[in-house]
């Protein structure tokens, strides 16, 4: 075989394989997303937490400190897994939550708004699923995404 | 690209394990991980990687620090840095660019796409 049909022969290998890691990475981290979930979880319910002693006036600076570092850790590690909106939900709480922020009766309101959406959003399941259908029969490239569930 | 290896140094379970298997997974780089600056100190000694990906906010001794200790260790100096935030202001951007780091990546970071962002800002390509 020569140089340039080996290569014409090798070439059409080379996304199928980067195809193949994607795939595998996906699952992978699907995986690690199952094994995360009662950390992410706890996490939520300390927002909550802080969202409810905020409504009841009794917010501490330490629970407040804390909710706004769970915050910061769901913002810098959902969208790994996909959960694009539930980083920036995540973002916005951690800035809203810094000390020295105003914390009125319309930023309790935003804040356990936010919270409530976070939660929903992080609920929602994943799965791996083909970016579309291949063209060859072939497999294509997955996606780690949300599952679209609808709402009736 | 050359097989590499990386130590990701990160307080959050799931943030070393997504980085691991993204850069095992796509690139086959090998990947050794720590959950501390102190451990990170050590296996970066003894594993001597071509790179570091360091959490900036760990307990006890977060990622700047972490980094002048690795640059006041003569074994240690010689490896690039790559701070790891999910402080997306500026600000705080421009803070750790000063620390003398080869970069700094946002998290959260794409998995598909991590091994790539570190050989760009590595001049790995």
């Amino acid at each position: 075989m020569s140089r340039t049909t080996l290569a014409k022969a090798i070439l059409p290998l080379i996304p199928m394989e980067e195809e193949q890691n994607q795939q595998q990475t996906l699952t992978a981290v699907a995986k690690i997303w199952e094994q995360s979930k009662d950390v992410v979880a706890n996490r939520i319910v300390v927002l909550e937490q802080a969202m409810m002693a905020l409504q009841e006036g009794t917010l501490s600076d330490e629970l407040r400190w804390q909710a706004e570092q769970e915050a910061h850790k769901l913002a810098g590690s959902v969208g790994m897994f996909g959960f694009t909106q539930g980083s920036r939900l995540a973002r916005m709480l951690e800035q809203m939550l810094e000390a020295g922020a105003p914390l009125g009766q319309a930023e309790t309101l935003c804040l356990s708004e936010l919270v409530v959406l976070l939660r929903h959003e992080l609920e929602q399941p994943l799965i791996v699923q083909s970016e579309y259908e291949s063209l060859s029969g072939t497999t294509r490239p997955l996606l780690l995404q949300k599952q679209i569930i609808s709402p009736d | 690209m050359a097989l590499k290896h990386i130590l990701v140094i990160d307080d959050e379970d799931d943030i070393r394990e997504v980085a691991q298997v993204s850069l095992e997974m796509m690139v086959n780089w090998g990947v050794v991980t720590a959950r501390s600056g102190q451990e990170g100190l050590a296996k970066a000694e003894a594993e001597q990687p071509d790179a570091i990906l360091l959490d900036v906010m760990m307990p006890d001794m977060d990622g700047p620090t972490t980094f002048q200790q690795l640059q006041q260790t003569p074994m240690l100096c010689h490896i690039p840095v790559i701070l790891m935030t999910a402080k997306v202001q500026a600000s705080d951007q421009r803070r750790f660019a000063n620390l003398g780091v080869k970069g700094v990546i946002a998290k959260p970071f794409d998995p598909l796409t991590l091994a790539a962002r570190v050989a760009e800002t590595l001049g790995w390509n």
